[in-house]
């Protein structure tokens, strides 16, 4: 376990400076890749201990990280947030909601999202996270 | 004239049309139709006269559309309306019933409607709205994000003045970001899009995910929902996210009409061949005069009472419109100062 450290993976760089400051004022450490394939790698050689993952980003889609992720025993123990869009009937990616909840993500969260919200979701899933792996 | 020249000139009458015309008699064989309804669904030449629609009509819902007119408990005036996609076109038909002087019923008269031309240059215009919407989305979601950042004193203290004008911005925000969400649910349906992720949907999941997306609303306002749904419900057959996007807007107007502390209530049934749904709630109900207009797009009922609820007027469009998609229907009772209830009638299989 890498303590608070975030790996937050967004291809959209106001939305990632926005939650950078937001979880950088709760002293998380917060590094950022904008694509999934990125992300994929710095999962690899930063070891972060929670990851924010958007769902609609070009290429490798956020379900398709997180499936890839939690496929990989290495990997599979680091909680993931996904981003996702809520309440609009577009289908926002290849994989449909239902996928990315049988894909078992952590825990979901809408975009967009209050400050509160956020960190609320963070310290939740590093606190399950720190009572399952002590 | 005589019978023979007037019959001929009738049928070159008919065959002038450019819709399709297809005639039955009460018992649902087919005795006229014109060169365009051949063309429109594909029969050879004179083959189909005499026989049973469905034998040559190879579209279920137009068969179930003249059978459902044909059958003995149709309102007097009735017209059947559907939007079916039948090889690679996509028709209109309106079917209604045919009564001799006596008001008896003595057949069904369907008329064929190609859309695709029109369908064209409004798949365009649709097309655009949708890519421009879904380009408003990121930023208008990053906004919101930084407005919070600095209301909530994340990025430092603010004064009373910045916070108040700060407020004001986030509030027009959001409203812009549920225009956009509303606009990108019509483009959706209007664009046939649910057709391609058509499937057997069980309604009762899709309405506890819905009620789970409004619960915030629903606490806040300090609301009471109670929720009744029927055991082993068929399945329907249909597209999952507009069926959502209906739950969701029903719900969400049902609290926003409805002051602190009111109730709503939803029932999910089986009711002879369709599923009833029914939204009530002890709201402030709604006027006669704006009944007609409801599910117009942006209608927005302007009073004394509605003067602070905001909206984007896209909700029943949008709620009409998955009903519609669905073949279902829709209709409404309202009681001012009582409350308003919303049922929906949906075909299943």
């Amino acid at each position: 376990m890498s303590g608070k450290n975030i790996l937050l993976v967004d291809d959209d760089a106001d939305f990632v400076e926005a939650v950078k400051l937001i979880l950088e004022s709760k002293s998380y450490d917060v590094m950022v890749a904008c694509n999934g394939r990125e992300g994929l790698k710095k999962v690899e050689t930063e070891d972060p201990g929670l990851i924010i993952l958007d769902v609609m980003m070009p290429e490798m889609d956020g379900y398709e990280v997180c499936a890839k992720l939690k496929a990989d025993p290495k990997y599979r123990h680091i909680p993931i947030l996904l981003l996702t869009g809520v309440g609009e009937a577009i289908p926002t990616s290849k994989y449909t909601k239902e996928m990315g909840m049988r894909i078992e993500a952590d825990d979901y969260v809408p975009k967009p999202i209050e400050p509160i919200e956020l960190v609320d979701r963070v310290e939740n899933l590093f606190r399950i996270s720190m009572s399952k792996n002590p | 004239m005589p019978y023979r020249v007037m019959k001929e000139s009738l049928n070159a009458v008919i065959d002038s049309l450019s819709d399709g015309l297809l005639v039955t008699d009460g018992l649902g064989n087919i005795i006229l139709y014109n060169q365009k309804a051949e063309a429109l669904l594909g029969i050879k030449g004179k083959d189909a006269l005499g026989h049973q629609v469905q034998e040559h009509i190879k579209n279920e819902e137009m068969v179930r559309l003249i059978r459902k007119t044909l059958s003995m408990n149709v309102p007097y005036h009735t017209e059947e309306i559907c939007l079916i996609d039948f090889d690679s076109t996509r028709l209109r038909i309106h079917v209604n019933p045919v009564r001799d002087g006596t008001g008896l019923l003595i057949g069904s008269v369907t008329l064929l409607h190609d859309v695709a031309q029109i369908s064209a240059i409004d798949k365009v215009r649709s097309n655009f709205l949708s890519m421009v919407s879904h380009q408003l989305k990121s930023p208008l979601s990053s906004t919101l994000l930084q407005t919070s950042i600095l209301i909530d004193g994340i990025a430092g203290a603010l004064n009373e003045k910045q916070r108040d004008l700060l407020q004001k911005i986030k509030a027009k925000t959001k409203g812009m970001t549920n225009l956009v969400n509303d606009i990108l649910d019509v483009c959706y349906i209007e664009e046939g899009g649910y057709l391609t992720q058509i499937e057997p949907v069980y309604l009762p999941e899709i309405l506890e995910r819905s009620v789970d997306v409004m619960q915030p609303q629903i606490q806040d306002k300090n609301i009471s929902l109670r929720i009744s749904i029927e055991d082993s419900l068929p399945l329907i057959n249909g597209n999952k996210s507009s069926m959502e996007a209906m739950f969701i807007n029903l719900i969400s107007n049902a609290i926003k009409y409805t002051p602190s502390g009111g109730q709503i209530a939803m029932e999910v049934l089986k009711k002879g061949q369709d599923i009833l749904i029914k939204v009530s709630d002890t709201g402030i109900g709604i006027e006669s005069k704006d009944i007609p207009h409801i599910y117009d797009k942006f209608y927005r009922v302007r009073s004394e009472m509605t003067k602070n609820i905001s909206g984007t007027g896209l909700g029943l469009s949008i709620v009409k419109g998955a009903v519609e998609v669905h073949h279902g229907s829709i209709y409404v009772e309202s009681e001012v100062g009582k409350g308003t209830t919303f049922t929906v009638l949906l075909p299943v299989g």
